[in-house]
């Protein structure tokens, strides 16, 4: 392995050198994304929040990344909370009126568009029965597009807390996932 | 000289990699510097909306009419929703409220928030106050609640919002409501200034309250 011109002590500190500061780059960028991910053996989970309520309302919603590290599709078909949090937990999306389903409309709305058309057509949510995750791809549950609702909580959401709920995936089984609170 | 030469390169690579470790989080914060626009539309041809009013439960607890319209100098940003809406509407005030806390002081202590509920079965004046309370504590607030439909659809039409609530049994607490997104301005003259689409971020919401202060009150 070594080279005939470098002698060992040498090939080892340079070595040395190159694993220590791989492992220094390694360290720094996972530093910039602090939140937790839950894994099974093909599905990652992370950024789980949700929004603090807002006065007495007893609804609430869930935002996620479910990201599938598998070469085969696989789906999000249930979700559920304990009944002492919430009433229930259900995987819903949004819906325009004219039925087109909206995975993100709050989307980045990248070049300056000054001039929106007048599209008043009528938002809605809509339970959905499963999400497929692509293979090898992920999903993002987002403000305007996805969320797990939930409906008759015990109590308002409140900034910093965390609550659990699981995740149920035909290939990657249940997932404990704990979500944080945030306040807007 | 071969082996010095060597050495020299492995460091090299070895400083280049150390370098590269943090320099991810830098290099994305220059890119976002572009000012922003605002955003949405002024509807034509001039609608009133001060022809219409609901009762607002913000001013006194029993509810008075409140007539679309802001006070001398101030702006009235409308938005038709529901409390129990988990994702749209809490997602459409944060915006605002950021938008408002962007412009600072002297824009936003002339911005008036009213949020009409397209929901009167389940959605009851004071708990339109704590919502509206929890998102602007500093604003000027409207609670607005319609006695019955045909007020409320009175209302709706002037604006050119819609909502639909669906068929349900007398007392339940689960069914669903529709509603477009939009939100509205309104001047001090009663007039419809402006409207957002749903998705309008916090920026594009301050952008838009700084160009309206100018152009619909300019100082002469």
């Amino acid at each position: 392995m070594t080279p005939r011109f470098l002698s060992r002590p040498m090939a080892l500190a340079a070595l040395v050198l190159i694993v220590g500061s791989a492992l220094v780059a390694t360290s720094c960028s996972s530093s910039g994304s602090s939140s937790s991910t839950f894994k099974s053996k093909n599905i990652v989970v992370s950024n789980v929040w949700a929004r603090e309520s807002a006065g007495a309302a007893d609804n609430g919603a869930v935002y996620l990344t479910i990201e599938n590290t598998s070469g085969t599709v696989d789906k999000l078909f249930s979700a559920s909370v304990p009944q002492t949090f919430a009433k229930s937990a259900s995987i819903h999306e949004m819906v325009m009126a004219d039925g087109t389903t909206a995975t993100t409309l709050a989307g980045n709305s990248s070049s300056s568009t000054t001039m929106d058309s007048g599209s008043s057509s009528m938002m809605s949510m809509k339970e959905v029965a499963s999400v497929t995750i692509p293979a090898n791809g992920s999903v993002t549950f987002e403000p305007g597009g996805r969320h797990i609702m939930l409906t008759g909580l015990a109590a308002p959401l409140k900034n910093g807390q965390k609550f659990d709920l699981n995740l149920g995936f035909l290939n990657g089984g249940v997932i404990k996932v704990t979500a944080t609170v945030k306040a807007s | 000289m071969r082996r010095q030469l060597l050495v020299a390169c492995v460091l090299s690579v070895a400083l280049v990699l150390t370098m590269s470790a943090c320099s991810s989080g830098s290099a994305s914060s220059s890119t976002s510097t572009e000012p922003i626009a605002p955003r949405g539309y002024k509807p034509t041809p001039v609608r009133k909306t001060d022809t219409v009013s609901l009762p607002d439960y913000a001013t006194d607890p029993n509810g008075v009419p409140f007539p679309f319209k802001a006070s001398p100098g101030n702006l009235l940003v409308v938005y038709f929703g529901y409390l129990t809406c988990p994702d749209i509407c809490p997602l459409t005030m944060a915006d605002i409220a950021a938008g408002l806390e962007e412009v600072g002081p002297a824009v936003s202590d002339q911005v008036e928030v009213a949020f009409a509920t397209v929901d009167i079965e389940r959605d009851t004046g004071p708990r339109i106050v704590d919502y509206l309370t929890h998102f602007f504590p500093n604003a000027e607030i409207r609670a607005l609640r319609a006695n019955d439909p045909f007020q409320l659809y009175g209302v709706t039409s002037q604006f050119g919002a819609q909502w639909q609530v669906d068929p349900h049994e007398p007392g339940a607490t689960t069914y669903a409501v529709a509603h477009s997104g939009l939100t509205f301005v309104v001047d001090d003259k009663g007039q419809l200034v402006w409207e957002w689409p749903f998705g309008t971020t916090g920026p594009e919401v301050a952008a838009t309250l700084n160009q309206l202060m100018d152009t619909v009150y300019p100082k002469s």
